[in-house]
């Protein structure tokens, strides 16, 4: 998978990373069993401290998208094609989108534009996956 | 004029071509070692600067040859290549210098970087599917080595109390030194710390940080890929063009080949095959790949790659980042990686190299030795 880093971004780079990892394994470019490189191998193709990268991985493992063991590695542990998502997960995840839908509407956003845009999105994503398998 | 006069004219007009080309070789995006963005790839400065070196380098090139030409052929003398060749690079690096500075004073007056947004990038499946030396290709140069070898374990006792000596560039049947281990078995020795140090370069050059633009993240990474597959190919390749020449010198010194120009013209064939094969790599494949084909990807990123020039000092030849983890990297200019004098481990191999050369200096060990 190509990782690319806005430097100039107010998002922290250890959320950068997360947030492109996340992307790929909707777009399909990372399916389960596939490996990431080593933090330290990761930090030194980015020119970044592996202690950034450690903080990216320990937040895919907390949400389940990633297995890190001594012989194998980081390895990606889960894909849309893994089953539905663990049970709670959903609503976790409402209060997420509420907020972010909460500033489209706030800001002007009307609703069928905000639901076209989810549905582009998530196309894309569906779009991008099967063009991977 | 002598072979010898003729080898140095060769390397005069190498040195004056790869100095010429190398700004027609580098990254649109790192004129003279100077990082910009690609907008400003095109800019009058860099333009300018670009004649400048190219009009000095051609007009160096030709002035050197003609001076060891005119010496040669007008006092039958020859000026020492140890003295011509390294003045004529120093100078060639004298003007390159006053180009870089040229194109960062116009970058930083122009404040070329203003409103853009600067990222980095990698492609993780050089980590995960990693770009594989084929070991096959060694197996010549070590051949090769061990054919050597075998040749002067068979002919060590035989030699006679004196040996040929190379001179400059050339063995000299005229010029013998005293008969030892060290003398006869030098060629091998050159041999063997090649293959070694070929060998350790093909498994440190696919560690090292990808040479990718995050402005074009995709074709970056896919020419990196070709680059560094052409240059692990071309490494073996080359292993086994100097031993093949080292092999034919080790005959010449061992007296069961005779010293005489026909026999160091082709002794030098597969060394010079080797250095056009590498000229033709250079020119088709440019610095870190990026006239290689970047195959079908829509990339055009908003953003530009880093603007890391307070890292890189010399005009982009030297690289200390104290917060940088690599070790290795690519150098700005030519196909060359480079050490990060930033990393501790950097100091720790330069101080093994310090080692070696302070032990040798002092006799302690004995190394391969010229004349």
């Amino acid at each position: 998978m190509l990782l690319t880093l806005d430097l100039d971004s107010e998002v922290p780079i250890y959320q950068q990373i997360r947030d492109r990892i996340v992307e790929a394994i909707a777009d399909g470019a990372l399916t389960e069993g596939d490996t990431l490189p080593s933090t330290r191998q990761l930090g030194t193709d980015l020119g970044i401290n592996f202690h950034t990268v450690n903080k990216a991985y320990d937040l895919l493992r907390a949400q389940g998208l990633l297995r890190i063991n001594r012989k194998s590695g980081a390895v990606i542990r889960r894909d849309a094609r893994s089953g539905p998502a663990e049970p709670g997960y959903a609503d976790e995840w409402q209060e997420r989108l509420r907020t972010l839908l909460a500033e489209a509407v706030a800001l002007g956003l009307d609703a069928d534009e905000a639901s076209g845009r989810c549905g582009a999105v998530l196309a894309a994503f569906g779009a991008k996956a099967n063009a991977t398998s | 004029m002598t072979v010898s006069t003729f080898l140095d004219l060769a390397l005069i007009a190498l040195i004056t071509v790869t100095f010429w080309s190398a700004p027609a070789l580098a990254r649109p995006t790192l004129p003279f070692g100077v990082r910009v963005p690609g907008r400003r790839a095109a800019e009058p400065a860099i333009v300018r600067a670009r004649h400048r070196y190219t009009r000095g380098v051609a007009l160096l090139g030709a002035l050197t040859y003609a001076v060891v030409g005119a010496v040669s052929l007008g006092f039958g003398r020859e000026l020492p290549p140890a003295l011509v060749l390294p003045i004529l690079a120093a100078c060639c690096c004298g003007l390159g210098y006053q180009a870089h500075r040229a194109v960062a004073a116009a970058k930083r007056d122009g404040d070329w970087y203003a409103g853009t947004r600067q990222a980095v990038a990698t492609d993780t499946s050089l980590r995960t599917d990693p770009v594989r030396p084929q070991w096959i290709l060694l197996a010549p140069a070590v051949a090769l080595l061990v054919l050597t070898a075998g040749i002067g374990v068979w002919r060590y006792g035989a030699l006679p109390p004196t040996l040929p000596t190379p001179n400059d560039l050339v063995v000299d049947a005229g010029r013998r030194g005293t008969t030892t281990f060290a003398a006869a078995f030098a060629t091998v020795i050159a041999q063997l710390v090649l293959v070694l140090l070929i060998g350790l370069l093909a498994v440190a050059l696919p560690r090292a940080r990808p040479e990718l633009d995050a402005a074009r993240p995709a074709g970056s990474a896919a020419q990196y890929r070709a680059y560094l597959g052409g240059v692990l190919r071309l490494l073996f390749v080359s292993a086994c063009g100097v031993t093949a020449s080292l092999l034919v010198i080790s005959l010449q010194v061992w007296e069961i080949l005779p010293a005489t120009v026909a026999v160091t013209v082709v002794g030098y064939l597969p060394l010079a095959a080797a250095t056009v094969a590498w000229a033709v790599f250079a020119v088709r494949a440019g610095d870190a790949g990026h006239r290689l084909p970047a195959g079908e990807t829509d990339d055009e990123s908003p953003r530009v790659q880093r603007d890391d020039d307070r890292h890189w000092y010399a005009a982009g030849m030297i690289y200390l980042n104290r917060r940088d983890p690599a070790v290795l990297v690519h150098r700005r200019a030519g196909a060359v990686w480079t050490l990060n004098l930033g990393h501790p481990v950097s100091w720790a191999v330069l101080a093994a190299i310090a080692l070696v050369a302070a032990l040798a200096g002092f006799g302690v060990i004995e190394l391969p030795t010229r004349g």
